[in-house]
């Protein structure tokens, strides 16, 4: 079977309960917006294939399944990751406070290479705001990543935030291909694996 | 942050040990209001992985706090928690060349790069002059290990999976798989006439083992097909041990000791029928990954729990990680509420982890046996090789002492960094650990601050021993506790684990007898949020996703 992208990129969602992580993993993946999930029960990953410069890219966003409302994320959590989306409500200043504990928390377990981005979401709340867009791009610039206001329900601008970041992952990725490091990594475990019985010992073995 | 827990659930379990969390996974799974509790602030209990700070800090953790509450039993005992917990630095504190007086974070970075530089430097005076005394000033130091102690995850109970085994199947089937890593074990070897040898169970092995005639490769495949294929041949064989059923086979002493040992890690007394069922189990597990039958968790054992823990959590389960006070109440001999860091729970049904049961239950109770562990940092591999290796080692049983486990991993199975091996030792406590395992050190390794030196052998640079109490349920049951009480085992000795589902299945069942233990999980395409504004969406997006479903299992 040939493959239908050239990348496969693991992406996170992270950041306290109710900014919006789900909303923000839902518009881009289903371009839909619902508020029904009231704490990300069943929703493990979502997947979207997406262009860039003419190469097919397979994003696949992991959210937190509600792990991060007593601060219990696993530490599994957070391999493999190539890219982690922080995300704050800018009608809630706690949100943006913690900021600074999650990206700690990403600093214990994280690849250090990973690549991060800042997420103001729901800025169609303008006249609840706490947070303004200044205070984003200053934090952003303190730890120097990038910093996008989205909303989740208005559809503004969520689109951009994941093409961007999946854009310098693949910047980075080709870097390091240039430096010709082959990828390693395990085996996958999945159904489609042949399960038939082993054939015997002999047959495997056709020196005999 | 709110730290409020809800107050009513169907199940609280308490610990994250690996029993725990997949009757955790498996009561959430099945639509339990599943709580999660556990009073360290990291998973996993006696199954964890720690970086090598954090494993340090073990032997120094003092006893869980007690607190006062005349209305709650508090949780936590002495009894099934490490034993004998030791470790010692073999190397200097800190090189010269490192620049102490650095800020420490630029000290950090620098040490982190020279770490790796360092080691080449090493690698290549190694070759060109075998003999070089100055791989001292070159070599690692305390400061430079700790730097990296993140690229550490260290097992306290390292596993292995047989390919075909019931936990690979459990995580196929329930599609915990996605969750984790693994990679496959690269080759097996075992101690035979005082040389390290490679046991041949893939046929290249076969090809590339030429301690084994061609005469004795036709016995030894002879008898693995009889094995593999023939049943009945094994009644008559009941009271014999495997060793006399295959010195009956007129096996070669060197055959004798690859199956005996190595294929079925069996001693000389182990009866037939055991021997034969050891030796299926490896058989079956072959040409599925890899050489071997074997695969090893990416990132340590320890991140098995946490899949369990994730697919809870996925299906609503709730998790509360550090809280220190944490107990049972009681009425009327069952238990009703978990008190919580001054909240009370109530709940149906109560999981508890060996090492969480109330010291007023194991007051009487005698741990029968224990696990000796060991884990060395080295600085190379037992049998260098041009590839990194992922070796499993048998040591048979000798003298007096037990069969051991040994593991040596590389950075390649992301649980330590490059150029450091990290190598696990694990056996059925007869004496002590340093006792159970010393013979192995005079054979094949040598403390690097011992005063003779021995080209061959890798050094230690950093060493580790402690004890764990293998819980079996006959201990536990002996306890007396509410009925409404479950407790989950500990650490077993099992390679795989293979008891520690049978053990989770069987609580999960006598809780729910009726629900299907761990049925597969949906994909996340297959489920779709039936919201009336988006219904039309769901359409097209069911639609695309198809494809990408094909891609994902050819990726894998």
């Amino acid at each position: 079977m040939a493959k239908t992208y050239d990348y496969l990129f693991k992406l996170l969602l992270i950041g306290d309960s109710g900014v919006g992580k789900t909303c923000v993993l839902f518009r881009f993946s289903e371009d839909a917006f619902n508020t029904t999930f009231i704490s990300t029960i069943g929703i493990d990953f979502k997947i979207r294939t997406i262009d860039l410069d003419g190469k097919k890219i397979k994003l696949q966003i992991w959210d937190t399944a509600g792990q991060e409302r007593f601060r219990t994320i696993t530490t599994a959590y957070y391999r493999g990751a190539m890219g982690i989306m922080l995300v704050y409500d800018i009608t809630n200043e706690k949100s943006f406070e913690n900021i600074k504990n999650w990206i700690r928390n990403i600093e214990e377990n994280a690849s250090a290479d990973v690549e991060k981005m800042l997420l103001g979401n729901k800025c169609e709340l303008e006249e609840k705001r706490q947070v303004s867009k200044e205070r984003g791009e200053q934090l952003a610039v303190e730890y120097g990543i990038k910093f996008i206001e989205t909303s989740a329900k208005a559809s503004i601008r969520v689109e951009d935030a994941f093409f961007t970041l999946a854009r310098d992952i693949k910047t980075k990725m080709e870097k390091k291909l240039e430096a010709s490091n082959p990828p390693k990594g395990g085996h996958k475990l999945t159904p489609t694996e042949p399960m038939k019985k082993p054939t015997s010992w002999l047959s495997r073995c056709t020196l005999l | 942050m709110d730290n409020t827990l809800p107050t009513e659930f169907d199940i609280i379990i308490i610990g994250t040990g690996l029993v725990e969390s997949i009757i955790s996974a498996a009561a959430s799974r099945i639509g339990k209001r599943v709580l999660h509790v556990d009073t360290n602030d990291y998973y996993g209990g006696t199954w964890a992985s720690f970086n090598l700070k954090s494993l340090q800090e073990q032997g120094t953790k003092p006893n869980e706090k007690q607190f006062e509450n005349e209305r709650c039993l508090q949780i936590g005992n002495d009894v099934f928690s490490i034993q004998d917990f030791s470790e010692k630095w073999h190397i200097i504190e800190h090189n010269e060349k490192e620049n102490v007086t650095q800020t420490p974070e630029d000290n950090e970075k620098q040490l982190v790069e020279t770490f790796e530089d360092k080691v080449t430097i090493q690698d290549e005076s190694k070759e060109a002059k075998p003999n070089v005394n100055e791989t001292k000033e070159n070599s690692f130091s305390r400061d430079s290990l700790l730097n990296n102690s993140r690229k550490f995850n260290i097992d306290l109970v390292p596993k292995l999976h047989f390919a075909r085994g019931e936990f690979v199947q459990l995580l196929i089937s329930s599609n915990i798989a996605r969750y984790a890593e693994y990679r496959s074990v690269s080759r097996v070897l075992t101690w035979v006439n005082n040389t390290l040898e490679v046991v041949p169970c893939s046929r290249s092995d076969v090809f590339a083992n030429n301690r084994v005639s061609v005469i004795e490769k036709r016995m030894l495949m002879k008898l693995l097909t009889s094995l593999d294929e023939d049943d009945d041949n094994y009644k008559d064989n009941q009271d014999k041990t495997f060793l006399e059923f295959l010195k009956e086979k007129k096996l070669t002493p060197n055959l004798i000791h690859f199956v005996l040992y190595a294929i079925a890690r069996s001693t000389d007394t182990t009866s037939c029928s055991e021997g034969i069922a050891s030796t299926k189990r490896f058989l079956n597990s072959l040409g599925r990954f890899g050489k071997t039958p074997f695969l090893f968790s990416m990132y340590g054992s320890g991140e098995t729990t946490q899949a369990f823990c994730r697919l809870s959590a996925v299906f609503g389960g709730i998790f509360a990680l550090d809280r220190a006070q944490v107990g049972l109440m009681i009425e009327d001999d069952k238990v009703t509420k978990v008190f919580c860091q001054g909240q009370e729970i109530c709940a149906e049904h109560f999981v508890l982890g060996a090492e969480k049961i109330p010291k007023l239950y194991t007051e009487h109770l005698k741990v029968n046996s224990y696990i000796s562990r060991a884990v060395f940092i080295t600085e190379s591999s037992v049998m260098p090789s041009e590839q990194e290796h992922l070796t499993l080692f048998m040591y048979p049983a000798e003298n007096g002492k037990p069969i051991v486990t040994v593991l040596e991993l590389g950075s390649l199975t992301g649980t330590c960094p490059k150029n450091l091996f990290l190598v696990h030792l694990t056996a059925k406590q007869t004496t002590t650990p340093q006792e159970d395992f010393k013979h192995i050190i005079d054979n094949l390794f040598q403390f690097n601050d011992q005063s003779t030196e021995d080209i061959r052998k890798p050094k230690i640079l950093w060493s580790c021993y402690f004890s764990l109490p293998e819980t079996n349920s006959s201990d536990l049951k002996g306890t007396n506790h509410p009925p409404n009480l479950f407790v989950a085992d500990g650490p077993d000795l099992d390679l795989d684990y293979d008891l520690t589902i049978k053990k989770a299945k069987d609580i999960f069942k006598q809780i729910y007898p009726g629900d299907e233990f761990l049925p597969r999980a949906p994909d996340p395409e297959e489920i779709i949020f039936g919201g009336e504004e988006n219904e039309k969406e769901n359409v097209e997006v069911t639609d695309t996703l198809q494809k990408d479903t094909t891609s994902l299992n050819d990726n894998n």
